[in-house]
């Protein structure tokens, strides 16, 4: 299988006080092959949002290098790569526009990736009704709760039908029983559609469902050394 | 075949719906009020463009600022959604510009009613509601710009 994402010794540094904070040790390396699915897993400050945010274009490495469908894309922007291989992606903060209702901002989100109206509605209703949502289409995303504002994400992720989906953290703020529907989801999604998809989690049991998993080392602490006199 | 558009993200974000906007258009609107009704005679052009010049970029700036809690919202949804930089500030250009064209309104409608559609007294309040514009989008460019603002997608 031909790899669309590799990522090759990346490693972020961040100054902190007294010091650098190091994160993924002397760096990390993986490959997301075309139809994978990749599980990263970490305890919370490891990075694994940071290296989501790396993928997908809103940060750079300090060092490394980012290969999509073949190509260096480590200075190109979100745009850019998902020009390149439509990508989606839900962050571990819910994201919509407060001052467009549910429906709105899924509309919105696939018409700006130049879905025709028609296939809109078909895909925002199948979206909606999936994760229990036709009852808020109206509401808006502020009066919702930590939960339904990730399935509001979940949903507009998928109705995109990306051929790569990033998730950081997908099942945080979500109640068990969303949990049980989202993750089967995402296996099916991945084998039956043969969608890429790269996870972040902290907790091993959902990480066991995807195809693979990497492991993130904990951040590395480094004091500045003290000036020889 | 699929192709990611300009025009949803820059067109949906043009009308102004916050409060904030509305409170920008009202001060602009009192503004040429006053304005219409003081001037009796021509209008004497450098100090009443430079006063415009003043009055729209700071309404409209400070308009978005007030409200940048929102606007951040709705910027990490945009790039989420897969918009730009650019077509982020276009959209605000744009609600800056509306925000400024009806804000000045009764300038608008008193050159309509008075002066030729091509009299340069028309051009200075266009000029104006196009700097009011820039002025609108100047805090999300801060913002957006900023190391902090890829942050906000991390819990």
């Amino acid at each position: 299988m031909k790899p669309l994402l590799e990522c090759r010794n990346i490693t972020v540094v961040y100054p902190i006080a007294d010091g650098i904070l190091r994160l993924y040790g002397e760096g990390v390396s993986f490959t997301l092959e075309e139809g994978g699915f990749l599980s990263v897993v970490g305890g919370s400050g490891w990075g694994k949002s940071t290296l989501v945010n790396i993928v997908l274009g809103l940060e750079k490495p300090t060092r490394g290098i980012v290969q999509l469908d073949g190509e260096n894309v480590t200075e190109q922007s979100f745009v850019k790569r998902s020009s390149r291989v439509k990508t989606a992606a839900v962050f571990q903060r819910p994201t919509a526009l407060p001052q467009l209702t549910v429906l709105q901002n899924l509309h919105l989100a696939l018409s700006m990736m130049g879905i025709p109206k028609r296939d809109r509605d078909d895909r925002t209703k199948e979206a909606m009704t999936f994760f229990g949502l036709e009852k808020l289409s109206r509401s808006y995303p502020d009066s919702l709760s930590a939960g339904q504002k990730r399935r509001v994400d979940l949903a507009r992720a998928l109705a995109a039908k990306p051929r790569f989906l990033v998730l950081d953290e997908p099942t945080g703020d979500l109640d068990s029983s969303v949990t049980n529907l989202v993750m089967p989801l995402l296996r099916g999604l991945n084998k039956d559609h043969g969608m890429t998809i790269l996870m972040t989690t902290a907790l091993p049991r959902h990480a066991s469902t995807a195809k693979h998993q990497i492991h993130l080392r904990p951040p590395i602490f480094q004091t500045e050394q003290p000036i020889a006199r | 075949m699929e192709r990611p558009s300009w025009a949803p993200v820059v067109l949906s974000g043009a009308l102004p719906r916050e409060l904030s906007d509305l409170l920008a258009i009202s001060i602009l609107a009192l503004a040429s009020l006053e304005s219409v009704f003081a001037q009796l005679q021509r209008f004497n052009q450098p100090a009443w463009f430079a006063t415009l010049l003043v009055l729209v970029p700071m309404t409209c700036a400070l308009a978005a600022l007030s409200n940048s809690s929102r606007t951040q919202k709705e910027e990490l949804a945009l790039f989420a959604y897969g918009g730009s930089g650019l077509q982020i500030q276009l959209r605000y250009i744009l609600r800056g510009v509306v925000v400024s064209i009806i804000g000045l309104s009764p300038l608008w409608l008193r050159f309509l009613a008075t002066e030729s559609i091509l009299s340069t007294n028309l051009v200075l309040p266009l000029g104006s509601a196009i700097v009011g514009g820039l002025a609108y989008a100047a805090p999300a460019l801060k913002r957006t710009r900023s190391l902090a603002f890829v942050e906000q997608y991390k819990g």
